[in-house]
């Protein structure tokens, strides 16, 4: 028997999480339906061909797509409780630890697949996104460096900036550049493997490894009703699939990681680390942006103060040591 | 019937339905609406589909400022401002034989400094310079075209919208891309110039001589007029090199500035700014349901496989790198004639890219053959975007769009050609 | 254009009030524009002069243009002013007037039914936005509710239908304008 089945993202698939979509999630699920007497028909269509950044969800709910990369970032009304990273910045930089956690509150906090089903997807396997730093027109070593400028960040990135002097200007990939080119912003704040193939230090000189954190950023869901009118062991074949994907997109993280560093040294960048009592005096004078947004979704009946304790205990369970525990303070 | 067949029998369809009259971006829809319901089986989701990109296509902070370009050529032209440019401009070149329809070439390619979007261009050239040719003596196709043509170099000159979507698709630098446009950029602009030169010496009766030197015998003395209009550039251009606001952002206060000026210089009443924030409406709407159209339909075309298809046969034929570059800018240019620029750039760049990595091709000339390519779109019937534009602010001059289309076939093949050369010749693109 | 004369019976009638409120629409829609402008320049002088720049304004910018295009595309199609190629539409216009004024027949019907299911398309979608309460922005900082839009997307569609089949009434001859229609809209 042969299904159809669509796959939209609204990023191009030079981003890796949609590249793994193609090269190893896709040829996973076929090698193995192999094994089986079924056959997946795929369409893809990424790079916001048939659905924008943001309007994934619709396109699944529509039933024009069946997978889809799911994100918090840009469905924060949808997906609350997945944006828990960006609300505790400084937490965590290893990506594999946020990750690890991630997978493991799905499992025991029920609310968490619950959100995705809400929207008839089903949670298969998360992503992430290396730890943020800062690029800027003049160097950075302590907080009142910072006074005065005015600095791009994306979405909830910008509560990032709040109490430091510095000027948070939303903005996204699309405008960093020309930003600093003509200087309507001094810094962004943004993650290696996005700054290297922008160059952006042709513009903006001075990388400075703040360590804002590394990010959840979405999941791999399948449209569940579609899931569960398959046999099991499509579903099955699926699910493989998505495992692999999870798993050769940390692999492949990681050394994208390492070259973007090289890449931006490359450009003439001037890359250092920011001193860890400055790194503490900065998320310590941040308002509780986490707090405010877990007793905001409490309010809502959804559980983001009992998230957010979770996660943060996870990550000190797992071995880090964030700068706030922001579930204390 | 396969989807890929549903997709090519589309393509033929649009042609008929754009040509028998229908609104464009009607056409568009429902032919969307009919192939995505012919693929996915489902009336109700193709219907789905149409109205979700209805809302996300334009809901784009690069199109909300669109009605703001609008509204500042036509603050600038309502209030005489253009045409006390045009004067100045026309003292300057008039020992050319084209001396105004180079004057605004080169304005175009000026303006492409600071914008990023072609259409923002074709809006404010469209109201301020043909008038003006016209009344100088000049053929109005000829006006048409020349206003049509140069303002592709607003997304070729950096700034440009196209170049910061290829760079994102296809993950190469955007200051690279930026670099490579200068050459084309002013090898195009210089290409319009030597055609309109050579027009004037070998067709003078489309550009009337006699008619020119008697408006600028009469404008002469008046040469402080054109004051406002260095005043309003330099407010512009100085805001955005000095790091004030974004070329985006330059729409509002370019319009802003432009107001306040012609209200201060006493040339427009409060009554005429609304009349022209009225049509500035009208021609948003018009222009934007356009590019709902084009945005629905290349999502449709992506879903029928047509645009994988076409670029696997331009592969698959086994030509060399220059071969490919032809057949692939080939492909875009055919994409170009139904979809707007930013569609056609986003359902073929990351089709070709691979292959021509593949084939040993610098990624920044492969992006800068793909948004010319892409460019010539805006002026090939029967979606060309800035012809829509220049029509829609021009209709009640009478102009119709035949008019446009005809006007800009010259500037076309020039565009053309130039393309050739740059296929052939990266240094054109490489060479900073 | 609308006619401003009287007479011609209830559609005529229905015909004059619709073209008030496509007016009034696109009133609305102008001011819109005007305050984007100003939305713009005094986020630029917030940012610049006060280190305060507006939030959101990205994001307000993005959707005005939602709202400008829906509130204005019935008075642009009243207007006649909607983009289409009529070269060949003309050329028969003089020859063969009954198959130019039966194409443009087509288009207009077309359009109608068009419009008025993407009306209804939006429906579901408008109410799924209400019911979550959706926004776009970031948690904390700026949040824009979206339900408006999309109820503008489904009330400007209805309209921008009802505009056509008024059109593809004209072209049938009945007298919308108040007078006998001269075969071409
Ligand atoms: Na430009
Ligand atoms: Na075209």
């Amino acid at each position: 028997e042969t299904y159809n089945a669509t796959v939209v993202t609204g990023h191009p698939a030079v981003f890796l999480w949609v590249k793994m979509l193609t090269e190893v999630f896709v040829p996973t699920v076929n090698k193995e339906l192999e094994k089986t007497a079924h056959k997946i028909n795929w369409t893809e269509a990424y790079g916001g061909t048939v659905a924008k950044v943001g309007g994934e969800l619709e396109a699944m709910e529509s039933g024009l797509a069946q997978i889809t990369i799911g994100s918090g970032l840009f469905e924060p009304s949808l997906l609350p409780l997945q944006n828990i990273t960006y609300m505790t910045p400084f937490a965590v930089s290893d990506v594999d630890q946020v990750l690890g956690v991630i997978d493991r509150l799905h499992d025991e906090i029920p609310e968490l697949r619950a959100t995705w089903e809400k929207y008839d997807m089903e949670y298969l396997a998360n992503f992430g996104l290396e730890d943020y730093l800062l690029i800027s027109k003049f160097p950075v070593t302590k907080l009142e460096d910072l006074k005065g400028h005015k600095i791009s960040a994306p979405g909830p990135a910008v509560n990032w900036l709040s109490g430091t002097g510095a000027v948070g200007v939303s903005g996204n990939l699309t405008t960093y550049y020309t930003d600093l080119q003509t200087g309507v912003t001094d810094g962004v704040i943004v993650f290696p493997t996005a700054a290297a193939p922008a160059k952006l230090p042709e513009v903006a000189k001075y990388v400075t490894r703040t360590h804002f954190g590394a990010q959840h950023a979405g999941a791999i869901v399948a449209k569940k009703s579609w899931m569960d009118t398959l046999p099991p062991e499509v579903q099955q074949a699926i699910k493989v699939g998505a495992d692999a994907y999870a798993k050769a997109y940390r692999e492949g993280l990681a050394s994208r990681v390492d070259d973007a560093f090289k890449a931006l040294a490359a450009s003439g960048a001037v890359i250092t680390d920011l001193d860890e009592g400055v790194r503490t005096q900065w998320a310590m004078g941040l308002p509780p942006i986490a707090r405010d947004w877990a007793a905001d979704l409490d309010s809502k009946g959804l559980p983001g103060t009992k998230v957010l304790g979770a996660y943060m205990q996870g990550l000190r369970d797992a071995g880090a040591k964030p700068s706030r525990n922001w579930d204390q303070q | 019937m396969s989807a890929l067949a549903i997709g090519y029998l589309s393509l033929a369809l649009i042609g008929l339905l754009i040509y028998s009259g229908m609104h464009v971006a009607v056409a568009l829809a429902v032919v969307s609406l009919l192939g995505v319901w012919a693929i996915t089986g489902h009336f109700w989701l193709g219907m789905t589909y149409v109205m979700q990109a209805a809302s996300d296509s334009i809901a784009e902070y690069t199109f909300g400022v669109v009605p703001l370009f609008v509204l500042m050529g036509l603050a600038f032209s309502e209030s005489g401002f253009g045409r006390d440019m045009f004067a100045g401009v026309s003292q300057l070149t008039r020992r050319l034989p084209a001396g105004l329809g180079v004057g605004t070439v080169i304005a175009n390619a000026l303006f492409a400094t600071v914008t990023g979007v072609s259409i923002a261009s074709a809006a404010v050239f469209s109201r301020v310079a043909i008038p003006e040719m016209v009344r100088s003596g000049y053929n109005q196709r000829l006006a048409l075209g020349i206003v049509v043509g140069s303002s592709v170099l607003g997304m070729l000159i950096p700034p440009s919208l196209l170049m910061i979507l290829f760079a994102i698709l296809t993950d190469t630098s955007i200051g690279a891309l930026f670099a490579g446009g200068v050459g084309p950029g002013l090898l195009l602009t210089l290409a319009y110039c030597v055609y309109l030169v050579g027009l004037g010496y070998l067709r003078p009766e489309l550009l009337n001589e006699k008619a020119r030197d008697l408006r600028i015998a009469e404008r002469k003395g008046n040469a402080l007029l054109i004051i406002p209009s260095l005043l309003l550039a330099a407010c512009v251009l100085g805001g955005i090199y000095g790091g004030i606001f974004t070329p985006t952002e330059a729409g509002a206060v370019g319009a802003l500035a432009a107001l306040l000026l012609a209200l201060a210089a006493r040339r427009m009443g409060l009554a005429s700014i609304w009349r022209i924030s009225v049509q500035t409406g009208h021609i948003t709407a018009a222009v934007c349901f356009l590019i709902i159209g084009a945005t629905v339909y290349s999502g449709m075309l992506s879903l029928s496989g047509l645009p994988t298809s076409i670029v696997e046969f331009a592969t698959s034929s086994g030509v060399g790198p220059v071969g490919f570059l032809f057949l692939f800018s080939a492909v875009v240019i055919v994409l170009g004639t139904i979809l707007d620029s930013g569609s056609t750039i986003l359902v073929s760049a990351p089709l070709g890219y691979p292959v021509a990595l593949h084939l040993g091709i610098d990624p920044i000339h492969f992006g800068l053959v793909t948004i010319f390519g892409a460019e010539v779109g805006l002026l090939t019937p029967p979606f060309g975007l800035t012809a829509f534009v220049v029509q829609a602010t021009m209709k009640d001059e009478g102009v119709k769009l035949n008019d446009v289309w005809r006007g800009s076939f010259p500037f076309l093949l020039v565009m053309i050609v130039i393309l050739a050369l740059i296929i052939l010749f990266p240094q054109i693109v490489l060479f900073l | 254009m609308s006619d401003e004369r009287s007479g011609g019976g209830g559609l005529a009638a229905a015909f004059r009030l619709f073209v008030r409120i496509a007016a009034i629409a696109n009133v609305v829609a102008t001011a819109w524009i005007v305050g984007l402008m100003f939305l713009i320049v005094l986020d630029v002088a917030g940012r610049n002069l006060f280190l305060a720049p507006i939030a959101g304004v990205p994001e307000m910018v993005a959707y005005s243009i939602v709202g400008i295009v829906f509130l204005q595309v019935t008075h642009t199609h009243v207007t006649n002013q909607m983009i289409r190629s009529e070269g060949f539409v003309e050329l028969f216009a003089n020859r063969r007037p009954r198959i130019s004024n039966f194409l443009l027949m087509f288009g207009e019907a077309v359009g109608a039914v068009l419009f008025i299911l993407l009306a209804a398309a939006a429906w579901p979608r408008f109410m799924s936005a209400y019911a979550r309460g959706e926004y776009v922005g970031a948690a904390g900082y700026f949040q824009l509710t979206v339900w408006p839009f999309f109820l503008l997307i489904m009330v400007g569609s209805a309209f921008l239908g009802v505009s056509y089949v008024f059109a593809f009434l004209r072209l049938c001859g009945l007298p919308v304008d108040g007078r006998k229609a001269e075969g071409r809209g």
